[in-house]
């Protein structure tokens, strides 16, 4: 998770030093001292889900699935976690407010101090239930919508789903919830993005997140109908410019991009252009702390079933089942071969993610779609970094080799 | 002292298709060992699926259909439940 806004518009040189902080939905600053230690965990409190959205990763269905997690597994889950030292719990599903259990596992992880935060369709959020949440300890509530009204409803299945979601963020903003909006950009809908930007803000929401479409469950089939490099470069750009626009007008929206590293490197090349050297050089220290793409590291999901994947996206691969061994067992057991590689992958990393300068920044994007293109050290197929910004020097070497073979 | 195992739910491991437990063996005269699973609709399927993500390391490779593996444990959330 790269914080456009507190990277373009609030660094300053005194809080240099500090280290960017990948709390994927948190609310918190976005600025901490210490490198984080322990994922964020994304739980998939069922499968269960109430729309049907063409890009789901879950492969949410509209009936429940066997095997989900009962209320006291969930708990010793919970228990697990918090002794583990897990910072943020994200409910998700599927739709987690179907599950008439979710206040009271949003109440148990905050007394055991693990920050609860929700990600939701929004559609079932009345006001009774945003309050209750809220009153149950519910730190943040990330919504999706996806395009203007007809495209999002057409997206997500059902009409009338946008207003629905719209009421949904209302209604969470009145009981007082630390309030977002989730984007997930495709080729359709990129378009959209600055318009929703604005109907949702004048709405009042001040926290925007942008999703890359990573290829697991419904969004393995439609990896058709992701952007070009091109188009994808063009959408980013959309949100730096739509950002500081934003706080130039004093309007201090908050924005974040998700599910691809290479824009780390974007944005160092973007403040370059626009910010000039220094501004540029401070915000690649801050995303080297950061440590780039966190998958097996800083993010961990655990589905309603209970097996441990190293990503929420990357629902067909499976490190273990809660069921089995504790979470906290399953993620530190270096043994598997695959979770340390991942670890480890400066050294392992192929083509030309292994000469990019922005590696240490970026640690090849997403390993998921690297595994779409060929296997888990592959380079991620969606990187829309050019030559000349990944490898200056060879670009320059290639320009001289190609000018004297004239 | 003999540890307090429980036998696991046999509920489904997954939605999508049939989940297959993974084992690899990374030297010749190393352990074969449990490494996770993955989901597939039949044996080929998750023998590939584990290649992609193993190949890099594993000089053997075995697939099980987990809807065929018992598990007992002593760790586990479920606490006996399906005992
Ligand atoms: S080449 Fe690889 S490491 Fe470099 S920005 Fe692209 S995905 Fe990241």
């Amino acid at each position: 998770m790269i914080s456009v806004s507190k990277l373009l518009c609030d660094l300053d040189a005194e809080s240099d030093g500090l280290r960017y902080d990948a709390a994927d939905e948190s609310s918190e600053n976005q600025i901490t001292d210490d490198k984080q230690q322990r994922p964020v965990v994304v739980w998939n409190l069922t499968k269960q889900c109430n729309l049907y959205c063409s890009h789901c990763y879950a492969a949410a269905d509209t009936e429940t699935a066997p095997g989900e997690l009962s209320t006291d597994e969930g708990k010793a889950l919970l228990d697990d976690l918090a002794e583990f030292g897990i910072p943020v719990v994200l409910f998700s599903g599927g739709e987690p407010m179907v599950r008439d259990d979710l206040e009271e596992l949003i109440a148990y992880a905050d007394d055991a101090g693990i920050r609860p935060v929700l990600s939701t369709n929004g559609t079932l959020i009345t006001e009774e239930r945003a309050e209750s949440m809220k009153e149950a300890g519910l730190k943040y509530a990330g919504i999706s919508v996806d395009g203007l009204p007809e495209r999002n409803d057409e997206f997500r299945g059902e009409e009338g789903a946008f207003d629905a979601a719209v009421r949904g963020i209302e209604n969470s903003l009145d009981a007082g919830l630390k309030t977002g909006l989730r984007y997930t950009i495709t080729e359709a809908n990129a378009p959209d993005l600055p318009e929703v930007v604005d109907l949702l803000h004048d709405v009042g929401l001040d926290r925007f997140c942008f999703y890359h479409l990573d290829y697991g469950g419904r969004g393995a089939d439609i990896s058709n109908l992701d952007l070009s490099p091109a188009d994808t470069r063009e959408a980013v750009e959309m949100v730096c410019d739509l950002t500081r626009e934003y706080h130039k007008q004093g309007e201090e929206i908050e924005t974040l991009l998700v599910g691809n590293y290479a824009d780390a490197g974007f944005l160092v090349e973007y403040a370059r252009e626009e910010l000039g050297d220094e501004q540029a050089d401070r915000i690649y220290r801050y995303l080297e702390a950061n440590g780039g793409d966190p998958t097996g590291e800083r993010i961990a999901d655990v589905d309603y079933q209970g097996n441990v994947h190293m990503t929420q996206f990357w629902q067909g691969y499976s490190l273990g089942n809660v069921r089995d061994r504790p979470f906290s067992d399953i993620w530190t057991d270096d043994t598997n071969p695959l979770l340390r590689g991942l670890r480890e992958r400066d050294d392992r990393l192929t083509g030309r993610c292994a000469s990019c300068q922005y590696q240490s920044i970026c640690r090849g994007g997403s390993r998921l779609r690297a595994l779409s293109a060929g296997g888990p050290f592959d380079p991620d197929p969606k990187c829309y970094l050019n030559e000349d910004e990944r490898e200056p020097e060879a670009a320059a070497d290639n320009a001289v080799g190609d000018a004297s073979a004239d | 002292m003999t540890a307090e195992r429980t036998r696991v739910t046999d509920e489904p491991r997954s939605a999508t298709g049939r989940e297959w437990e993974v084992f690899v063996r990374e030297d010749a005269d190393g352990p074969l060992k449990h490494v996770g699973s993955v989901t597939a609709g039949d044996a080929d399927s998750a023998h590939e699926h584990a290649s992609s993500l193993f190949d890099w390391v594993a000089e053997a490779l075995w697939v099980c259909p987990a809807d065929e593996t018992r598990r007992y444990t002593a760790t586990g959330v479920d606490g006996g439940r399906s005992a």
